[in-house]
């Protein structure tokens, strides 16, 4: 059914959107988490999207996730706790700013889902009362 | 016995819409897919040809095409204002061919009524 | 069973419908037109328009079981079959009263 397949479709865009959001607010809770000296830093996840048999049925996959970089970035603080031999502390390697962009604009992909499937639910619903009345 | 070529140009409309919606749809589930392009739907013109040829419409799937509109850098040309607009649009034009085949229901039933 | 109402053609009582002119869409005369026998004639157009109303009931029917399996394509479709189903059913039921009344009429008259 076109309308009914409109309703699975955006589903798929509202779970793939949502694991979005989820990775962004992780990164973002750990954006000065440290770990002890010698261990990786905190990897920033990515979600990995990919087209739902393009062409086809249609929506969106979520086909895994990628990490960004273990290295992270060392700042020198020899009083923190984490400090190694040298006194250099690393931190993860994310960038607040662009995980804000990232947040609104998973964010607003989400609510564009939500109105996807309110329009295909009210199309649907007028064209039960076509021939009534 | 029932049905003349406006209700069966409305009846392909209603198809061509719904099919528009759930391409719609697609869009917007995949704004952020690599490589992902804009899917897009026509049957105004295949159906301004069978009218103007005097043929009657026929309700079924339309062509879809993917938009030739510039990709990002990742290779995903999806405009979300785009889809934004174009779904009310179709949501509205979907309501006008129900109201518009309600109509011709309603003038059928009235001449059966007074015959 | 076609002799008494042959000759009569339509019944003054159908020009109502048959005269849709605003409309275009009910045509009393239409299949049926081309399916009556030679003296043409009421009860062919009758059983013309009996047939297409059994397959717009086919149609609904089959469509209605789809919609029922989740196969469905467009609940717009099954909604247009249905209407125009029961259109064409009250269409063929007043055109059958009309010929009904009319022949009761004319049969009054031949006393």
């Amino acid at each position: 059914m076109a309308l009914f397949d409109s309703i699975s479709i955006s589903g798929t865009g509202l779970y793939a959107h949502r694991k979005w959001l989820d990775a962004v607010s992780d990164n973002i809770a750990n954006i000065n988490t440290t770990n002890a000296p010698g261990e990786d830093a905190f990897r920033a996840r990515m979600v990995d999207v990919q087209a739902f048999n393009y062409g086809g049925e249609g929506g969106v996959r979520v086909a895994g996730a990628k990490f960004g970089s273990a290295e992270g970035r060392m700042v020198y603080e020899p009083d923190n706790a984490d400090a190694d031999a040298d006194g250099y502390v690393r931190y993860p390697d994310i960038d607040l700013g662009d995980q804000m962009t990232q947040l609104m604009m998973a964010q607003r992909g989400y609510q564009a889902n939500i109105s996807s499937i309110k329009a295909a639910t009210e199309a649907y619903q007028s064209a039960l009362q076509l021939g009534k009345g | 016995m029932i049905g003349d070529t406006t209700m069966s140009a409305l009846h392909a409309s209603l198809s061509g819409l719904a099919q528009r919606q759930r391409v719609t749809a697609d869009n917007i589930a995949n704004i952020n897919t690599p490589g992902y392009l804009a899917g897009r739907v026509d049957f105004e013109s295949a159906l301004k040809n069978e009218l103007a040829d005097g043929e009657t419409p026929v309700a079924g799937r339309s062509a879809e095409l993917r938009s030739s509109d510039p990709t990002n850098t990742n290779g995903n040309n999806v405009n979300l204002d785009t889809e934004t607009v174009i779904q009310t649009e179709t949501g509205l034009r979907y309501q006008l061919a129900l109201n518009a085949l309600n109509g011709k229901y309603a003038q059928l039933r009235s001449a059966l009524r007074t015959s | 069973m076609t002799s008494p109402i042959t000759g009569i053609g339509f019944a003054p009582g159908l020009s109502a419908i048959g005269d849709t002119s605003g409309i275009g869409s009910l045509s009393a005369a239409g299949p049926a037109a081309t399916t009556g026998t030679g003296d043409g004639g009421f009860a062919d157009v009758l059983t013309g328009q009996i047939d297409a109303l059994n397959g717009m009931h086919g149609t609904a029917d089959t469509l209605a079981r789809a919609a029922a399996t989740g196969d469905l394509q467009d609940a717009h479709d099954y909604m247009i079959a249905s209407t125009e189903a029961s259109l064409a059913t009250d269409t063929v039921v007043t055109l059958k009263n009309q010929a009904v009344a009319a022949f009761t009429e004319i049969m009054r008259m031949n006393v």
